[in-house]
C-alpha cells in the first residue's frame, strides 16, 4: 500500500530524528554529569583529603601537647636528670593514657631508649634517628615511625633542665578504626599505604582484598600524591600522613559507579523522555503523512478511474500548494485524455476515406438496429453492396481514381439509403443496415441504387462506369442474431455474384450449405489421409471393337458422419479451396498405380483421370505425371486425362502450354462435359485433345428427344472432322447404344455397361465382360 | 661524640709571661671556629698542687627581668652562691647537675637561702616557671679564673707556676682539653683560644607553635 510506506518512511525519518536527537542530549547530559560528577568526587576526595589531614594534625597537636607538658614536669625533668628508669616509664606510660597515646618514649642523652610499652621499645632499632635529629635541632619533631609493620605518629620534644637532658616522645598508631572512622565521616573508601622505600604495603583500609592488591599495582606504577587519579572506574587520592615524609598514604577513593548511581533514575527519566517524543513524533508523522497522503489517494483514485476510461470525475482543488497543482494537472490531463480518445475512437470507428463508418461499427449498430426493431415490429435489412468491377478499375486507371470512385459510390449509397446507417466494410464493399417493416420498400431502395449508377460517375474528368451488387439478409426472417445475418447477407452477395443477379436475397438453406461447404473443405484432407475417399472405375466400351476397353477414375467420399458426399459438391470446395492439386495428384498416383494391376492382369486398358484446370496452371504436373507413368512402368498412350469443357475454355490459353507437355508424354487428352460450356471452335482446333466426351445431358434421353439425336449427331460429325474420337456418357440403354453406335460415335460410357466400381469389382466385372464377349 | 670534638679542637697558644715579680699574666682571647670573639667564656688557671680552699666566699646569681645575672658565673670550688630575686615575680631556681643538684622553691627578694658549690663542675641553673632562664656556674678548684669580657678578652694574673689551663663556655658540649702552663714573672702571656664545634646559639623558641611541627 503506497499510503502506509509513506507513512513508513516519514515514520521512521521523524522517529530517527527524535532517536537521535536524544541519544546526542543523553550522550551530552552523560558526559556533562560525568564530569560533574568527577569534579563531585574530586571535591569530595579532596574535603576527604583535608579531614584527613586535619586529623593528622589534630593527633600531632594532641600528642605535641601532651608531650610538651610532660617535658616541662618537673619531676619528670628529675626522674631524667637523675636517669630514674622506672619513674621515667611511668611517667610515659601515665603521659600515654592521657592523650590516648599508644606508646611514649624517652631517649637519654647517652642514647638509652625507655619505652611505655616494654615491648615496643625492644623492637626500635634506628627508626627514630631521624625524628631524634630533627629534635636536637629544632627542640620538637613530628614524623611517621613504622615499627614492626605498624606506622605510628610520633611527636618528640627535647626535655630540658634548661638544657637539653633527653629525648621525650608520644605516639599515636594509625589503626584500621581510623579508616573507618574516616569512611564514617566522607564515605570514601580509605586505605593506609606504607613505602618501605621499595614498595607500597597496604596496612590497614577499607577496601577489600581484591582492591587493596589492584590498589598497591596502580600506586607501584604510578603515584600521583595530592592528585586525582581515576584508575578501574575508581576515582582516588592519595595524601601523606605527614609532610615530612610521603612514606605513609591516605588513598581515598570512591567507586565512580556509586557516584553515579543517583543519576541513573536521571537516565531513566530522559529515556522516558526519548519515549515520549518518540511517540509524539509517531503522532506527527501520521498527521503529516495524511495530510499529504489523502490529497494523493484522492488523485491516484481519479488517475485510476481516468485508466477504467471515465474522465469527468470532478476534482475540487482547494490547496495552492504543490498538491494543488497536481491536482490541476490532473484535471488538464483528463480533459485532454477524454478528448483525444474521442477522436481515437472516432478515428478507428471510421474509414478515413470516404468518412463514413468502418466495419467496427457493425455490430453495434446491427445489435442497435436489432434492438430497436423489435418494438416496432419492424425488420431489419442488411444490405452488402460491392463494386463489381472495382477491380478493373484500380488496375485499369489508377488508385486514385479508384479511391475517389470508392468516395463517390459510398457518397451516392449514403444521399439514397438517408434513414439507415452506411458503412464502408472494406475495399469495394459497403454496407447498409435499413429497418422497414415491408421487404418491398427495401427492394425499391435496391433498385434506386442500381438506378443511381447507371451513369457513369464523373472522376478527374474521366467517366467511370460502376456496376454494383447487392447481397441482401433480413432479421429477423432470414437469421436471429448480427453475426449470422452479415454472414447470410453475404452469402447472398456471393450467390448474386455467381449467378450474375445484380439484387440477390438471400433464400433459406444457402448458409447451412455454406456452413457444409466449410466443412468439407475442413474434412477434405484428414479424409484422404485417412483413407474415405477411394477411387471406383467405370468402364468405356469402343462401339466397333469391344474388347478396346477403357475406364474413368471417379472419387468417391464416403464421410464416416456425413455419409456419401457427392463430387459435385465437394470438387467445387475442394476447387475454391485449391485442394483439388491434391486431389488430383492422389487420383493419378492411385490411378496409374491400378492400371498397373490391369496391365498385369493382362487386361489391356486404358483410364482416365479427370483433371482440374487449377492442376493444368500448375507447371509440374507433366513431369509429375510422366514419373508417375515412368515408375508404375504405365505406357503414356494407357492414361487419358479430362479436362471439362466449361474450365478449359475459361483458362485456355494459359493451360495450353501444359496441355501440349502432357500431349507430348504421349497422353491422351479429352474434353470432358462436351456442349455444357461455351467452346469456340477456333480454341478447340488449337487444343491438342484427342478425344471429345459429350456430356451426359445429351445422351440420357437421346431415343426420345429428336433435338438431343440432332445436337448429337452434329457433335460426333464435328468431332470426326476435327480428327477426335467421340464418347458419349450416360448410355443407359441398348437402344442408345444402337442408335450411338448408328451416328459413328467411337466410344461410350454409361449404366448399361457398369456403374463406377471399387478397383476389385471393376476388375471382376472385366474379367467377366470379356468372358461373355468370347462365346 | 664528645671524642670526635675534642679530636677536632684546634688549639694554637701563644704565651705572654708578665715579668712582674712573683706574678705572671696571661691574656687570652677566645674565638668560635669563624673566628667571632665569645663572650661568657670562662678560662681558669688550675695549679697543679691540689689546695683545700677551706674559706668560704661568696657569689651573687641575681635574677632581674627573667634572666640570670650574670648569665656565667665563674667561682672557686666552696664557694656559697646567694640568689636575690630582682624581679617582682617569683622564681623556682633549680639544678639537676651532678657538680651541684639543688632546688630553690619559690621565693622573693632575699628569701633563698645561699647555695654551696663545694664540687668542681658545671652546674646549668634553670627556673621552673620561666623556661627561658638559663645561667651556667662554672665551679672550679682554683682562685684563678675569669669570664671574658664583651670583647672575649679574658685576663688572668696568678703567681708564677704550673697550671693547668681550663676553658669553658655554655654552648660547648662536653669538656675543652685541658693544656699545662707555666707562668713565670718575665712577659705576660697573650694566646688566642679557637673552639670548635660550639652548639647553636640559643634562641628565643616559640614553644607553643605546634603547628611548625606537622
Amino acid at each position: 500500500m503506497p499510503k502506509f510506506s509513506y507513512l513508513l518512511k516519514l515514520l521512521t525519518f521523524l522517529i530517527g530524528l527524535v532517536v537521535i536527537l536524544e541519544a546526542i542530549s543523553y550522550l551530552a547530559t552523560r558526559v556533562v554529569i560525568n564530569k560533574a560528577v568527577t569534579q563531585n568526587a574530586r571535591a569530595e576526595l579532596l574535603s576527604g583529603g583535608e579531614l584527613f589531614t586535619r586529623i593528622m594534625q589534630k593527633n600531632v597537636e594532641q600528642l605535641a601537647l601532651s608531650v610538651k607538658v610532660l617535658t616541662e614536669d618537673f619531676g619528670f625533668k628529675d626522674a631524667v636528670a637523675t636517669n630514674d628508669e622506672k619513674t621515667i616509664a611511668s611517667a610515659l606510660i601515665n603521659h600515654s593514657a592521657r592523650v590516648k597515646a599508644d606508646v611514649g618514649i624517652l631517649i637519654a642523652s647517652d642514647g638509652k631508649l625507655i619505652a611505655s610499652d616494654q615491648a615496643f621499645g625492644l623492637q626500635i632499632v634506628d627508626e627514630f634517628n631521624h625524628l631524634k635529629e630533627q629534635a636536637q635541632l629544632r627542640g620538637q619533631a613530628y614524623d611517621i615511625i613504622v615499627v614492626d609493620g605498624r606506622a605510628y605518629q610520633f611527636v618528640m620534644f627535647s626535655v630540658k633542665a634548661p638544657v637539653v637532658i633527653g629525648l621525650a616522645a608520644m605516639g599515636f598508631e594509625i589503626k584500621q578504626d581510623l579508616s573507618v572512622e574516616l569512611q564514617r565521616l566522607t564515605g570514601l573508601e580509605v586505605s593506609f599505604v606504607i613505602h618501605d622505600g621499595k614498595q607500597y604495603h597496604y596496612l590497614s583500609g577499607t577496601q577489600d582484598e581484591k582492591n587493596r592488591v589492584d590498589l598497591l599495582q596502580q600506586m607501584q606504577t604510578e603515584n600521583k600524591q595530592g592528585e586525582v587519579f581515576v584508575y578501574d572506574e575508581l576515582i582516588s587520592l592519595a595524601v601523606p600522613a605527614a609532610r615530612q615524609n610521603n612514606h605513609l598514604l591516605a588513598v581515598l577513593q570512591v567507586p565512580l559507579s556509586q557516584v553515579l548511581a543517583p543519576f541513573s533514575r536521571l537516565n531513566v527519566q530522559l529515556f522516558l523522555l526519548a519515549l515520549v517524543f518518540s511517540v509524539l513524533a509517531g503522532i506527527a508523522a501520521l498527521f503529516l503523512a495524511r495530510s499529504v497522503t489523502h490529497p494523493v489517494r484522492v488523485l491516484a483514485d481519479i488517475a485510476r478511474k481516468i485508466a477504467g476510461g471515465f474522465y469527468s470525475t470532478p476534482i475540487a482543488v482547494t490547496s495552492k500548494d504543490e498538491l494543488g497543482d497536481l491536482a490541476r494537472a490532473f484535471i488538464s490531463m483528463q480533459q485532454a485524455i477524454g478528448e483525444r480518445e474521442q477522436q481515437v475512437l472516432y478515428q478507428s470507428e471510421h474509414d478515413p476515406l470516404t468518412g463514413l463508418p468502418n466495419r467496427l461499427r457493425i455490430f453495434p449498430e446491427l445489435e442497435d438496429a436489432i434492438s430497436r426493431s423489435r418494438p416496432l415490429k419492424e425488420s431489419v435489412f442488411l444490405l452488402v453492396i460491392d463494386i463489381k468491377n472495382f477491380t478493373q478499375i484500380n488496375d485499369e486507371l489508377s488508385q486514385e481514381i479508384g479511391d475517389a470512385v470508392l468516395r463517390e459510390v459510398g457518397q451516392k449509397i449514403a444521399r439514397i439509403l438517408t434513414h439507415g446507417e452506411v458503412l464502408r466494410l472494406g475495399s469495394d464493399e459497403f454496407l447498409a443496415i435499413l429497418m422497414a417493416a415491408e421487404r418491398d420498400n427495401i427492394a425499391e431502395l435496391a433498385e434506386l441504387i442500381h438506378a443511381a449508377f447507371k451513369t457513369p460517375l464523373l472522376v478527374s474528368g474521366l467517366q467511370v462506369s460502376v456496376d454494383v451488387n447487392i447481397g441482401l439478409a433480413t432479421y429477423p426472417q432470414d437469421a436471429e442474431s448480427a453475426e449470422s445475418l452479415l454472414r447470410r447477407a453475404n452469402l447472398a452477395l456471393n450467390e448474386g455474384r455467381g449467378s450474375e443477379r445484380r439484387t440477390c436475397w438471400y433464400e433459406q438453406g444457402w448458409d447451412e450449405k455454406h456452413l457444409r461447404r466449410l466443412h468439407l473443405f475442413r474434412e477434405f484432407e484428414s479424409s484422404l489421409n485417412a483413407g474415405h475417399i477411394s477411387l471406383y472405375y467405370q468402364p468405356k466400351i469402343n462401339l466397333e471393337r469391344p474388347d478396346t476397353l477403357g475406364a474413368e477414375a471417379l472419387v468417391r467420399w464416403r464421410h464416416p458422419e456425413m455419409g456419401f458426399v457427392s463430387p459435385d459438391e465437394f470438387i467445387g470446395v475442394i476447387e475454391s479451396s485449391g485442394q483439388i492439386t491434391i486431389l488430383t495428384r492422389w487420383v493419378l498416383k492411385t490411378a496409374i498405380a491400378q492400371l498397373r494391376v490391369l496391365l498385369d492382369e493382362k487386361i489391356k486398358i486404358t483410364c482416365s483421370v479427370n483433371l482440374s484446370v487449377l492442376d493444368l496452371l500448375v507447371d509440374d504436373l507433366p513431369a509429375y505425371v510422366a514419373e508417375l507413368l515412368q515408375s508404375h512402368k504405365v505406357p503414356a498412350e494407357n492414361l487419358y486425362l479430362e479436362i471439362t469443357e466449361s474450365a478449359i475454355m475459361r483458362e485456355a490459353d494459359k493451360c495450353l502450354h501444359n496441355l501440349r507437355r502432357l500431349r507430348d508424354l504421349g497422353v491422351t487428352l479429352s474434353i470432358d462435359d462436351f456442349g455444357t460450356g461455351y467452346s469456340s471452335l477456333s480454341q478447340l482446333k488449337k487444343l491438342p485433345v484427342s478425344e471429345l466426351k459429350i456430356d451426359k445431358s445429351f445422351i440420357l434421353n437421346l431415343d426420345t428427344s429428336a433435338d438431343d439425336q440432332l445436337i448429337v449427331r452434329s457433335t460426333i460429325d464435328l468431332g470426326h472432322t476435327l480428327g477426335l474420337s467421340v464418347t458419349a456418357e450416360g448410355v443407359e440403354s441398348e437402344a442408345i447404344k444402337a442408335l450411338l453406335k448408328s451416328y459413328g460415335c467411337d466410344t461410350a460410357q454409361g449404366y448399361l455397361y457398369s456403374k463406377p466400381l471399387p478397383a476389385k469389382d471393376f476388375i471382376q466385372w472385366v474379367h467377366q465382360y470379356l468372358t461373355e464377349l468370347t462365346p | 661524640m664528645n671524642n670526635k670534638l675534642l679530636s677536632q679542637l684546634f688549639f694554637v697558644a701563644t704565651l705572654l709571661v708578665s715579668q712582674s715579680g712573683i706574678s705572671g699574666q696571661l691574656e687570652l682571647t677566645v674565638v668560635d671556629d669563624k673566628g667571632n670573639l665569645l663572650k661568657d667564656a670562662v678560662a681558669a688557671l688550675v695549679p697543679a698542687q691540689k689546695i683545700d680552699y677551706t674559706t668560704v666566699p661568696t657569689a651573687i646569681m641575681d635574677q632581674r627581668q627573667n634572666m640570670f645575672v650574670p648569665g656565667v658565673l665563674a667561682i672557686r670550688v666552696n664557694t656559697q652562691v646567694r640568689f636575690p630575686n630582682g624581679d617582682d615575680v617569683r622564681h623556682h631556681v633549680y639544678s639537676f647537675s651532678p657538680a651541684k643538684k639543688f632546688e630553690l622553691r619559690l621565693y622573693h627578694g632575699m628569701t633563698a637561702e645561699p647555695v654551696l658549690f663545694d664540687k668542681p663542675g658545671t652546674v646549668v641553673l634553670g627556673c621552673n616557671i620561666h623556661d627561658s632562664m638559663v645561667a651556667y656556674i662554672y665551679v672550679v678548684e682554683s682562685d684563678y679564673f675569669a669570664v671574658a669580657n664583651a670583647q672575649g678578652n679574658i685576663s688572668l694574673t696568678a703567681p708564677a707556676g704550673k697550671y693547668q689551663l681550663q676553658i669553658y663556655h655554655p654552648q660547648m658540649s662536653g669538656n675543652f682539653p685541658e693544656s699545662s702552663i707555666t707562668l713565670d714573672d718575665s712577659q705576660p702571656v697573650s694566646n688566642k683560644i679557637t673552639v670548635n664545634n660550639l652548639s647553636a646559639a640559643k634562641t628565643a623558641e616559640a614553644a607553643d607553635e605546634f603547628s611548625n611541627l606537622f
